[in-house]
């Protein structure tokens, strides 16, 4: 048996306290609509983590010292409902949550999610394609999401498409560069890849402080990923 | 795009049988030569034309390592297709197909058309399983059968088409019931059931991939 292949789990990045008195995650955030975000998109994006290989270092350490800060001083995080994470000040449900109610996915209609506009950016910042990513409760009963939905344009017509529905104990997310709101995603199959938040100036500390508190309260409260190892 | 019908497929069977190329062949006609282990459930969607009828294919793509069965056999619920996939030089992919048409009976509507595919193909030196032995268990298990190769498309097109047409065919029958969520099959935006069902005349398009196409 191998030992867990995501040690880092332990140790998330540092908390500001200014980030510790955000909002928590079923506070509302405004929508913000994927058509405003004028980004090139890649041609034929098809998975995300798929298109973009992880780059290796070459002046990746800024960021990853970030996500091997010291253990934060972690406390007042206060109650973060699952039920209340798909709401928005309109009462609209966001792109995704759309998308999974307009009736192609029966079995993800009534997921609850939190979700957010990013652009998948390479280690260096440099912009590769729209990625809508949220996250969401396979179940009301939960406390918190055990699902990652992967999303993006689909490349017949542009429309948000659903590319990968992840178990949350299989992924691993950091905060990346918290200066340009970015956030690392690491999957367990040993896929990375590097989103930065989309959203209006005026929200955008504000949704991604949501992010970050999430991200405490996965590495928190839920069960340490388990390993696997490759079977051929 | 409008489109008459969506059908909902899955595709199971062992790690590494070639699950993802093969949707990714369909999808994007491009081959993946790494092993990429699916994590979760991958999504793909295409449209295929069925006795004129545009058909949307809204396929799940599961991961087949077993650390995350039990997750993924949670999506197999109303599917109205499943590809099961194993490997023709991997005799103990073969091995495990009872184990996943267990599975698969269990946890989706009896009347899902399975097809099994026998992917690799184009590894012939390398064979493991022999044709008639997948043609046996399908037999056996009243599954639809083909060989197929995810690297060089072979059969790649038909493997998905053929199944929809099994739905589509079974549709008419009345076998399907596509009111029914659970049977995987979803009436497009804007058709209604007395434009969109209905024996016609013609059993094949033009568009049609007949099933032999002789390649593998
Ligand atoms: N030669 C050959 N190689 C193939 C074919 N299909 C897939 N492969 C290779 O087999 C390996 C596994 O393919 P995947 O499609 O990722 O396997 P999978 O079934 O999706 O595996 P999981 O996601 O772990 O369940 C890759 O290295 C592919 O390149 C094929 O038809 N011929
Ligand atoms: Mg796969």
């Amino acid at each position: 048996m191998r030992p867990p292949l995501y040690p880092e789990v332990q140790e998330p990045p540092p908390v500001t306290s200014s980030q510790l008195g955000l909002p928590l995650l079923c506070d509302v955030i405004k929508p913000t609509p994927l058509c405003d975000v004028t980004v090139p998109v890649a041609p034929h994006p098809r998975f995300v983590p798929r298109l973009l290989p992880p780059l290796q270092s070459r002046c990746g350490d800024i960021a990853m010292k970030r996500e091997r800060g010291p253990k934060p001083a972690f406390g007042g995080a206060g109650e973060a409902e699952l039920g209340g994470m798909a709401a928005s000040p309109t009462g609209l449900p966001r792109g995704l949550q759309r998308h999974l109610l307009s009736g192609e996915f029966d079995q993800l209609r009534d997921f609850p999610i939190f979700e957010s506009n990013f652009v998948q950016v390479t280690r260096l910042g440099e912009v590769a394609n729209k990625v809508t990513m949220g996250v969401a409760a396979s179940s009301p009963a939960l406390e918190l999401p055990d699902l990652l939905l992967l999303a993006g344009p689909a490349k017949e017509n542009g429309h948000l498409q659903l590319f990968g529905l992840f178990p949350l104990q299989f992924v691993q997310l950091f905060v990346h560069d918290e200066s340009r709101w970015q956030l690392k995603v690491k999957l367990s199959n040993h896929r990375t890849f590097y989103l930065q938040l989309q959203a209006p100036p005026k929200t955008r500390e504000r949704e991604f402080g949501q992010w970050v508190r999430l991200l405490y309260r996965l590495h928190f409260q839920s069960a340490p990923a388990v390993p696997f190892t490759q079977e051929y | 795009m409008t489109y008459a019908y969506l059908f909902k497929y899955i595709i199971i069977g062992d790690t590494g049988v070639g699950k993802s190329c093969l949707l990714l062949q369909f999808t994007d006609k491009r081959f993946q030569p790494v092993h990429d282990l699916t994590i979760g459930v991958e999504f793909g969607a295409r449209m295929v034309n069925i006795d004129g009828k545009q058909i949307k294919l809204q396929i799940w793509d599961t991961a087949g390592q077993e650390s995350f069965r039990s997750i993924t056999r949670s999506y197999y619920r109303g599917a109205a297709g499943a590809l099961l996939v194993y490997d023709i030089t991997r005799r103990e992919t073969f091995n495990h197909l009872t184990s996943w048409l267990e599975d698969a009976r269990q946890h989706s509507s009896s009347n899902m058309v399975i097809m099994l595919i026998g992917n690799k193909s184009d590894l012939e030196s390398r064979r493991d399983v022999k044709r008639e032995e997948g043609e046996a268990f399908a037999r056996e298990h009243g599954l639809i059968f083909m060989e197929t190769s995810a690297k060089t498309a072979c059969n790649v097109e038909e493997a998905f088409i053929n199944t929809a047409k099994e739905i589509y065919r079974k549709i008419q029958q009345g076998l399907f019931d596509v009111h029914n969520e659970a049977n995987g099959i979803k009436i497009g935006p804007q058709q209604s059931i007395s434009t969109s069902v209905g024996p016609s005349a013609s059993q094949r398009n033009s568009r049609d991939i007949g099933s032999n196409s002789g390649c593998c």
